[in-house]
């Protein structure tokens, strides 16, 4: 008999602080990474604390680690926030679907991101860098609230030395710093700023719900996106991964299992309950 | 896949039957059956035959708890140094149930065993249910007379269904006829068999026409359509969100998990859980997409009659009427069922 | 159902605050699923407090929907009220929840509300082995605060006195600690934590509960013997001095804890103590929210 609902141990291997209350935490278990791909989950936690719901962060063909990222805002992750390197964090999963990188194949990638919900997008844009001449032009578009807030910012320039790839970094007005290089303005209208077409492309958006609404809008309705072409994520309320404990059911589909990847168009036919 | 299990028919006086419940105890079975208790009926631990009150229609609660306690131990860990220690909760559960008899239940109740087992075994496989269903034995006893927040009929099961039960006894006069639908009944039949005469499945007492009230693929195709629905948050402003019906019911399934222990030692446990709480899908941000009591009430209508159907080909409900009777805002599911139907 | 002279002047009342616009929601009662149940009634429109009904079987106290967010949204509120649940309306303008003019008080002189078990198998007569026990310690059988007053035809209560209220209570009193706690984890441990005691009390108004607050866990989220120890402990002192009495957290609880021995007694050390009585006098300071020099002081040691 197994208990699908016990963890593994895995070591941390490094921790990044991103922001003042975020950060990345790579692991390891015996040294190397798990099986999993670019949209799926698991359920992390430091023992004791409780569980908490995270998307994978990075490349699964960067061998030797997995990551996650997470911000400190309830007792699982404070818990987790006080881990340091060497310690053990249990981990289960992977869990649901993924993104579908046979549909991306030849394709032009836009890639959004907004504050941290740029971590599972990082996870399928580095897969893609990892795989580079399968995809077309590379667009990524990065926002946070001020600069302060932005995620990932020494490996911005990593991301940019990929070939045909455009790196648009951004924060909202009022959230730049003096020194700041960047754009300013909110997603979506940076989004409709740029010289992108729906044809041959797939966009891949994640972040705040606002956000999500407003870039879908941009991409469907400005630049001729397919309903089909534009991917995202729900982030429902979970527990048990696994499609039993009856927490994140939007309408009939179990976020957990039959999510928490899901096209546009998907979107479209679930009812208002996310 | 294993060859399904001919049905075999017995008859047992009443007499004999009491003797049958009585000896098993002595031979050290649990006997679990209505029974009186503080002014009301519930399902517990008989000592005698005498002490089940075979009488009442139902118990106040379901006797969930008995596949899916309301807390249970996933794993028990340990701190030691920087190890962490590890133990796993099945081990506790390895056999759990095997010498434990439902005595007495209904035809709903017992629906409700097969109907969750589906959740805990559509792609993983949740094993702590399984033991405990796979063990539990379920002798059920038809109902004579439902009172009117019954509806097992109108959700595809009827007062004197054997689904789920591992025997059905049917009354008649003095005696009872049983109706055998698995190894796991006919073992128990076996333990004194010579209380039991055989008989064809003739002399088995046919079914009534139980006539039903309303159409629940109606419910259904009403929920199909709307959503959105001014019915939800008027109907159910009455609701305070007290989660009685998703407790006292034999198929709502929702859990929770969490931590609790200290610097030491501690466990993983879960938790019954409602969906009737605000707090239940409340995301770490703030944002909460069902904020209503109405929008609450409609999710758990949601998931009995439409959610589970489509994944499972049944509804998540046995029609026991337990949420209606003990509801204390005296919102009717039957009722609700049926104005969804009409208004469809 | 026959329309009762009751009924008559209730819907009278009713329908002319909801065409003046005095309200714009009432919460009343209606006939229920079964002839010895009524259930709340809420109404919007003046057209339709033709249901509008009110008896033996109004056992809820409608006074819970006032701390409900989709009920506030109405503003103006008109609220039906048997005395005891009018002081849980008095409670929570104590307590600053609702204020006094957004409620138009409804008061129904009651004799006494049937036990709803009881009532389900078909008890129709009001006596005193028939109604709860809070309505045979019942002082305010007509509501003392209230814009609008409704009589009763039921029969005076007849209280002879044979029928002890909360007996329990004496016995309890009279029993050692150990004995107490062995009593009191007997009960605990039937409880599913299903918080529906805290669900049903008009009290139970905080907006997130101190179970659902982890950092840090206050009480144990599990149903076994800690968790529920816990749970009804922090619950009974929580509203100790502020229980008006409705008994709604023992009639909801689905496992029958009679959580009301818990509150009685405590409204009545409180009484003994302190002199004071929850939900009797709008302008009254709540009792632990105030210090007296005069205040019961023997535990400082």
């Amino acid at each position: 008999m197994e208990n699908i609902y016990l963890p593994k141990l895995a070591e941390i291997k490094e921790i990044i602080q991103e922001t003042a209350d975020t950060k990345t935490v790579r692991l390891t278990i015996n040294g190397g990474s798990i099986d999993f791909l670019p949209g799926q989950f698991g359920e992390f936690s430091y023992i004791g604390e409780g569980e908490s719901t995270f998307g994978f962060a990075s490349s699964p063909l960067r061998k030797g680690y997995f990551e996650f990222c997470f911000r400190t805002s309830g007792r699982a992750t404070t818990g987790i926030s006080g881990l340091n390197q060497g310690d053990k964090i249990a981990f289960r999963g992977p869990y649901g679907n993924y993104f579908d990188t046979s549909k991306m194949k030849g394709k032009d990638l836009v890639f959004v991101g907004g504050g941290i919900g740029m971590a599972p997008v990082k996870s399928i844009m580095e897969y893609c860098f990892d795989e580079r001449d399968d995809y077309g032009k590379i667009t990524v578009l990065y926002g946070a609230r001020s600069v302060g807030d932005l995620l990932y910012k020494n490996i911005f320039d990593e991301w940019k030395k990929y070939k045909n790839t455009d790196v648009i970094i951004t924060v909202d007005p009022g959230g730049e710093t003096s020194g700041w290089t960047g754009k300013v303005g909110f997603v979506p209208t940076v989004l409709e700023q740029l010289p992108l077409k729906g044809e041959n492309s797939v966009a891949i958006v994640c972040g705040p719900p606002i956000m999500i609404k407003f870039a879908l809008k941009s991409l469907e309705e400005k630049m001729g996106f397919d309903k089909s072409d534009i991917i995202t994520t729900l982030e429902n309320r979970m527990k048990c991964g696994l499609g039993k404990c009856g927490r994140c059911n939007v309408g009939s589909v179990y976020v957990c299992k039959d999510g928490p990847v899901f096209t546009a168009r998907e979107l479209e036919s679930l009812p208002n309950d996310f | 896949m294993e060859e399904k299990f001919k049905e075999k028919y017995f008859e047992i006086s009443a007499e004999n039957l009491k003797r049958f419940i009585n000896e098993i105890i002595a031979d050290n079975y649990e006997v679990i059956a209505p029974a009186n208790k503080d002014g009301d009926v519930f399902y517990g631990r008989i000592n005698r035959f005498e002490d089940a009150n075979l009488d009442v229609l139902l118990p106040k609660m379901s006797y969930k708890e008995f596949l899916l306690p309301g807390t249970e131990t996933l794993f028990e860990y340990s701190f030691s140094g920087v190890e962490t220690g590890i133990k796993d909760g099945l081990e506790a559960v390895n056999g759990a149930n095997q010498k434990r008899i439902i005595f007495g239940g209904r035809p709903c109740d017992a629906g409700a065993g097969p109907i969750m087992e589906k959740v805990f075994n559509w792609d993983y496989k949740d094993e702590f249910f399984n033991e405990r269903f796979k063990n539990l034995t379920i002798v059920s006893i038809a109902c004579e007379k439902p009172d009117n927040y019954c509806f097992c009929t109108e959700m595809q099961l009827s007062p004197e269904s054997s689904y789920g039960s591992d025997i059905l006894l049917k009354k008649a006069g003095d005696k009872y006829f049983a109706t055998v639908t698995s190894e796991k009944g006919l073992n128990l039949v076996k333990l004194r068999q010579s209380l039991f005469n055989e008989a064809g499945n003739d002399k088995i007492p046919a079914d009534k026409d139980w006539k039903k009230i309303f159409e629940i693929e109606k419910t259904k195709s009403f929920l199909d359509k709307n959503f959105e629905h001014n019915y939800y948050q008027e109907r159910f402003l009455s609701c305070i969100g007290c989660g009685v019906c998703t407790y006292t019911c034999p198929t709502c399934h929702c859990f929770d998990i969490q931590d609790e222990g200290n610097l030491r030692e501690g466990r993983r446990i879960r938790n019954w859980d409602s969906c009737q709480f605000g707090i239940f899908t409340l995301h770490t941000s703030g944002h909460n997409p069902r904020v209503t009591q109405g929008d609450r009430y409609r999710q758990r209508l949601m998931h009995k009659f439409k959610i589970y159907s489509e994944k499972f080909d049944k509804y998540l409900c046995v029609g026991c009427g337990r949420c209606s009777r003990n509801c204390p805002e005296d919102i009717d599911i039957k009722e609700v069922a049926k104005d969804l139907a009409e208004l469809a | 159902m026959a329309k009762t002279k009751t009924d008559e002047k209730l819907q009278k009342i009713a329908k002319d605050l909801l065409e003046s616009k005095e309200i714009s929601l009432l919460i009343g009662y209606a006939g229920g699923s079964n002839p010895g149940r009524m259930r709340p009634f809420f109404i919007t429109k003046p057209e339709e407090t033709e249901k509008l009904s009110f008896g033996k079987y109004a056992v809820q106290d409608l006074a819970v929907f006032l701390k409900k967010p989709e009920v506030k949204k109405f503003g103006k509120i008109g609220i039906v009220v048997k005395g005891c649940d009018e002081k849980a309306v008095n409670a929570l303008i104590q307590e600053f929840q609702i204020s006094r003019d957004d409620v138009k008080i409804i008061g129904v002189e009651c004799n006494g509300v049937i036990r709803q078990n009881l009532a389900d198998k078909g008890e129709t007569k009001v006596s005193e082995s028939t109604v709860y026990d809070k309505c045979l310690i019942c002082e305010e059988h007509t509501p003392v605060l209230y814009d609008f007053i409704v009589e009763s035809e039921e029969p005076e209560l007849a209280v002879s006195g044979n029928v002890k209220p909360y007996a329990d209570i004496e016995k309890l009193e009279a029993m050692s600690a150990v004995e107490k706690n062995a009593f009191w984890a007997k009960e605990f441990d039937k409880c599913i934590k299903c918080y529906a005691c805290r669900q049903a009390c008009p009290l139970c108004y905080c907006s997130r509960c101190i179970v659902e607050k982890n950092m840090p866990q206050w009480i144990d989220t599990n149903s076994e013997e800690t968790g529920n120890a816990q749970w009804n402990l922090i619950r009974a002192y929580h509203l100790s001095g502020r229980c008006i009495g409705c008994g709604e957290c023992e009639r909801a609880c689905p496992v029958n804890i009679p959580l009301m021995l818990i509150n009685e007694k405590m409204a009545r050390d409180v009484y003994k103590l302190f002199g004071y009585k929850s939900g009797k006098d709008i302008d009254a300071k709540p009792v632990f929210g105030v210090f007296a020099e005069s205040d019961f002081n023997d535990f400082i040691k």
